[in-house]
């Protein structure tokens, strides 16, 4: 399987047209970020103003400006804060919903390379962590550039070379982070990688603690998990080793570009009333830039962290969506394999080769074969959740890349083998897919799916809670509330697969009277081991080395197919 | 204890020696400031200005001083970080470990996970940044006060106090939050269960195309995080507003007080202009620990987390006690045995009795729902009964080590977890010193070997996770295999062959056969074929034992197992 590349190319480059979503509420995020760096450098000027004209012999009082500018210089730090965050949080929310349409496209499949630990990581962590750009550059770096050369034009009147060493000193300040911002990027990377890869070893000594703990390697597995944080620690040496490098190169250059100012200053280029404006302003012009700069440094990580939520949100779609889909409201339609072809991208030998066989209206046909065969494959290829390499499959004659999704969604209902329920009632669970079916009629599904009697035995009946955090619910039961959820959608198109497997000799039957009951109205697809199961079929089709090698009913293929025989044979009937 | 006081403990020594590093980058600033004061004091005293320039020499040996400072800072903050990092983690693992499956297996694992690897991310921010900051927001205004303070009381007052504003602001407007950061982080707990639980249910959403209605929940969970934080951040923000004003107010006050005093010859021009580039840099550790506010701010919810975790008690306990000598092919005995789980309001199984014997194998059959797994979690010690017994050759099983017990019983469950590594790995998980040459016995008696055999890389084969591309019934082989090759004396299989197709699954009955010889065997199944050579079967209903005996004789009885029998007869 190909993975998908686990970053993008100038990640913080395509977060932009996130931020210039709302042009206004940019402007107005820039423009409060252009009055607190204003204040930041104005009113120390002007306290060094007053402060020189004073020691100079002058007495004229600038303390009404000055309150002012202090009250500004206030309110105008709580605006920049209060509305770059308020812009960001909106934004975040809006990459996390993309970060699920992303996840969606690449379901199922895709999300097979990467661990379940390392996604939720970028879900919760990565995205939060782009909440830094989002909050703390628009605002802060247009206010600092432009406050800063202000603050350089202001020197300039004063005193020409001044303004150069000013100028040289933000330059160099600006440009050195810059000059390692492309090991910062990869060093970011690198840590993130290695540290969403020890989570998802620690996610996974979480989930498997009960096999760990059997066989008595849970200390070994926690050893391994500190074996590999401690490995992150050279990672976070060279980072750390990187930003001390910055740290140090940004203090000599401030330090010895003020003295280099000062001793211009008073070497008589200045005139000594302007000397305190001069140096303030060269200690204070180039700290916003030297303050983003500082916030450069951590973007290392936030880029990496931005490089992979843009990754998945960049995921293309297995399949895409017809661009005039064909109606599909057969009620009763057959479905066709038509010399399917399939291989899973990127892995290498095909699944299927030339398989053709149909499942008539109404008609209950049971899928048969050794694990691996293709049989989960086939039901994959009817849902769309890939599409064929050749041949086609279709549904009431129509082929199923010309349906629209939904609508073919809704036309198939499966039972998967392996069975997620969500956090909610058992009621909702089955809701699932039709979420406005009455009481009634989800009790009649669970009836049906031999359900209705261990839900109403717990004492909160439907309304019990399922998923990780809910009732502890046995595979069997598992099993019954998946085949209610398909049975409510009411699909005319019913796939099983392995639907019964956890179900006890008594239960399966109960399953199998349900779904009898209703036979003849929805056209079924049962993949399946059990005898008891495939007898039930009206016919079996026998799958082998990604080709249909039988067809015919159970008691013909008997008779016909020795490798049915195989399959089946010596299976001891039941006493 | 908390566990934060308990990881400070751990680097206090290094946290110290932060705080010198931070107070002298402090002190280099005050330097610089009297340094570059004597060099302008020269010309505005009327003095030709090479008579200050001793004071440039001052202020660049500060300037190189602070570099190498930082320096240090920087890479001690990384050592105080990793340590952090290891504690925190070191002691989260032997908890999980301790509370075991039994409480893993009952909550989100999404969540457990989450508070493992997000708490000790927050909290090395939290100790080896934004601490040491804070102690330094304390300790550099004050010694800039107190050099104010030399030179002019009333000035060192001024600062003194408005640092004062600025410190005292923070707690008093996080008492007034508090409630929105506890609200803040449960939405935000919720929010991160959610994306857990679209990212492992989306294909069973996307199948049913209930995909819009999971992602307009999200959104509602997402909107609500939004709104909180914001509420949250918005009474923080104005504890800012209090900040700046004071820092700004009090620094102009005293630079232009300076200045007074200076014009009126009250103070030399050295000292005003020394006030002057003090006051520049004297809030400059605040501003500092600002920036770490996010994080403590994180930090603190995580901790709370943490703690409540570390708090959980196991519910089955090891006391340490040495081993107790079993024989090389002991008895079970389950004694009047009744288990409940918490919250549920009937027993899941109920005065339970049976004996596992070596060279016999019990069958356990009933409806789904009947109590065998909870059974089989009884006997693997994930839990213990609430009332009677389990022994081994009459010792109570809570008697014996834990180790000792898990090294004694091998089980095979419904379903099973590959972990990464290799096929081979996964195998020998139980005995992680065995030969290749014993992994591929045990593959080829669960009927393994030829799928790994087509695997690219044979037993060194990667599994991803969950098993990656390893179908149902190659997993549960795995499993097989992994109890083979563990060569236990007792052995669980519960429903274990019930994703394997026939022939796959003859295969592993007749390994399990050889097996049974020597070992006391319980098998869970479904299957009246796998259970009828079992010597005896016992047939739960509701938690209850309500038949029991050979097939031969529990047929002769209409009872359960008669009914069972003639269910699965009639398919």
């Amino acid at each position: 399987m190909t993975s998908p590349s686990t970053t993008v190319e100038r990640p913080l480059w395509r977060l932009l047209p996130y931020m210039a979503s709302r042009p206004l509420v940019l402007a107005l995020v820039i423009a409060s970020g252009l009055v607190n760096y204003g204040m930041v450098a104005l009113l120390p000027a002007l306290t060094a103003y007053q402060f020189g004209g004073l020691l100079t012999g002058r007495t004229e009082s600038l303390a009404a400006q000055i309150t002012v500018a202090v009250l500004v210089a206030g309110a105008a730090g709580w605006w920049q804060t209060h509305i770059g965050h308020d812009w960001a949080y909106r934004l975040l929310k809006v990459l996390r919903l993309r970060l699920f349409d992303g996840l969606e496209r690449a379901t199922p499949g895709r999300l097979l390379g990467r661990r379940t630990g390392e996604l939720a990581d970028i879900a919760k962590n990565d995205v939060s962590a782009t909440e830094m750009f989002f909050a703390h550059t628009a605002g802060d770096y247009v206010g600092a550039v432009t406050v800063s050369l202000a603050s350089v034009a202001v020197v300039a009147w004063i005193d020409v070379p001044s303004a150069v060493v000013v100028a040289v000193m933000m330059l160099l300040v600006a440009v050195v982070p810059m000059a390692l911002s492309r090991r910062a990027g990869e060093q970011g990377r690198a840590l993130r990688e290695a540290a969403g890869a020890v989570a998802g070893e620690t996610v996974d000594v979480v989930q498997g603690l009960r096999e760990l703990a059997l066989a008595r390697r849970g200390h070994d597995a926690a050893a391994r998990v500190l074996d590999r944080t401690r490995e992150l620690r050279a990672r976070h040496r060279a980072y750390a080793r990187r930003a001390g490098l910055e740290l140090v190169a940004t203090e000599l250059l401030l330090g010895l570009g003020l003295l280099a100012l000062t001793v211009r200053a008073v070497a008589g280029a200045v005139e000594p009333r302007w000397v305190p404006v001069v140096i303030v302003l060269g200690v204070s012009a180039p700290a916003p830039i030297a303050a983003v700069s500082a916030t450069a440094r951590t973007l290392g990580d936030v880029r990496a962290a931005a490089g992979r939520v843009l990754a998945v949100i960049g995921y293309p779609p297995h399949v895409r969506e017809p661009e005039a889909p064909e109606p599909m409201d057969d009620p009763l339609p057959a479905v066709t394999f038509d010399r399917v072809r399939f291989g899973y991208p990127g892995g290498g030998r095909e699944v299927l080769r030339e398989v053709s066989f149909q499942v008539r209206p109404g008609e209950t046909v049971a899928l048969v074969g050794h694990s691996g065969a293709g049989k989960t494959t086939l039901a994959n290829l009817l849902l769309r959740f890939w599409d064929v390499s050749a041949g086609a499959v279709s549904i009431g004659g129509v082929d199923v890349r010309a349906i629209a999704t939904s609508r073919l969604r809704a036309t198939v209902a499966v039972v998967p083998q392996e069975i997620y329920l969500f956090h909610d009632t058992i009621a909702g669970n089955i809701r699932l897919g039709r979420p406005g079916a009455t009481d009634a009629e989800v009790e009649r599904a669970a009836r049906l799916a031999g359900a209705h009697d261990f839900i109403t035995a717990r004492p909160q009946g439907y309304r019990t809670l399922c998923g990780e955090r809910g009732a502890s619910l046995s595979g069997g039961q598992r099993q019954r509330i998946a085949i209610a959820r398909a049975l409510l959608t009411g699909a005319p198109v019913l796939v099983l697969d392995e639907a019964v497997s956890s179900l006890d000799t008594e239960t399966e039957r109960a399953v199998h009277d349900g779904l009898a009951a209703t036979r003849g109205t929805r056209t079924t697809l049962i993949i399946a081991h059990r005898i008891s199961t495939i007898r039930r079929a009206d016919r079996v089709v026998l799958l082998d080395g990604g080709t249909v090698v039988a067809t015919g009913t159970h008691d013909e293929l008997l008779m016909t197919s020795a490798a049915y025989r195989r399959l089946t044979a010596a299976e001891p009937e039941t006493p | 204890m908390s566990v934060l006081d308990e990881v400070v403990s751990a680097v206090r020594v290094r946290l110290a020696g932060a705080a010198v590093l931070g107070a002298g980058v402090v002190v280099t600033r005050l330097i610089q400031a009297y340094g570059i004061a004597v060099l302008v004091a020269a010309p505005l005293d009327g003095r030709p200005w090479r008579t200050g320039l001793w004071g440039l020499g001052v202020a660049a040996g500060t300037v190189v001083a602070r570099s190498l400072l930082q320096w240090a800072g920087e890479s001690h903050a990384e050592a105080i970080g990793h340590r952090v990092t290891m504690t925190v983690r070191r002691r989260l693992l032997d908890h999980v470990l301790a509370l075991g499956p039994a409480y893993t297996a009952t909550r989100r694992t999404g969540e457990v996970a989450a508070t493992l690897v997000e708490s000790s991310g927050a909290i090395e921010t939290l100790v080896a940044r934004a601490r040491p900051a804070l102690l330094l927001s304390w300790i550099g205004p004050l010694l800039a006060a107190a050099v104010v303070a030399v030179i002019d009381p009333l000035g060192g007052v001024l600062i003194a106090a408005a640092l004062a504003v600025m410190q005292f602001a923070g707690p008093i407007w996080n008492t007034i939050g508090r409630k929105g950061h506890d609200r803040v982080f449960s939405d935000l707990y919720a929010m991160d269960a959610g994306f857990v639980e679209a990212v492992q249910g989306m294909a069973t959403a996307k199948s049913f195309a209930a995909t819009p209605r999971l992602r307009r929940r999200l959104a509602d969970q997402a909107e609500k995080v939004r709104v909180a934080t914001m509420r949250t951040l918005g009474v923080l923000f104005t504890q800012f507003l209090a900040s700046r004003w004071a820092s700004a107010g009090a620094g102009a006050a005293v630079v232009v007080r300076a200045a007074y005093l200076a014009a009126d010859g009250r103070l030399p021009a050295e000292a005003a202009l020394t006030v002057l580039l003090v006051v520049l840099v004297a809030f400059l550790p605040v501003e500092e620990a600002g920036k770490h506010r996010h994080a403590a701010f994180a930090a603190k919810a995580a901790v709370a987390k943490l703690d409540a975790f570390l708090a959980e008690e196991p519910r089955v306990r090891d006391d340490g006690r040495p081993p107790v000598p079993l024989g090389a092919a002991p008895v079970v005995t389950l004694e009047e045995v009744s288990f409940r789980y918490p919250g549920h309001d009937e027993d899941a199984v109920s005065r339970v009795g049976l004996t596992l014997r070596p060279g016999r194998t019990v069958a356990l059959v009933g409806p789904s729902g009947a109590g065998k797994s909870t059974i089989v979690s009884l006997l693997a010690r994930l839990a213990d009964p609430d009332t009677g017994r389990i022994t081994v050759d009459g010792h109570d099983l809570r008697e014996l080590p834990l180790e000792q017990w898990w090294r004694t019983i091998a089980v095979v469950s419904q379903d099973t977890h590959l972990f990464p590594g290799t096929i081979g790995e996964n195998i020998a998980l139980a005995r992680p010193d065995a030969t290749p040459e014993q992994i591929a016995a045990a593959a080829e008696a669960a009927g393994l070997a030829a799928d790994v055999a087509a695997m690219p890389d044979g037993y060194d084969t990667r599994v991803s996770e969950r098993g990656g591309r390893l179908s149902g019934g190659q997993r549960q082989r795995v499993a097989i295999a992994r109890a083979l090759l563990q060569d236990a004396p007792v052995l669980v299989l519960d429903e274990a062959t019930a994703a394997l197709d026939r022939r796959t699954e003859r295969a592993v009955h007749a390994a399990v056969e050889r097996l049974r010889a020597d070992r006391a065997v319980l098998v869970v199944a479904h299957r009246l074929a796998t259970v009828r050579d079992a010597d005896e079967i016992v047939v739960l209903e509701r938690g209850r034992v309500v038949e029991r005996g050979t097939h031969e004789h529990l047929l002769g009885r209409t009872g359960t197992y008669h009914r069972l029998v003639q269910a699965g007869a009639a398919l």
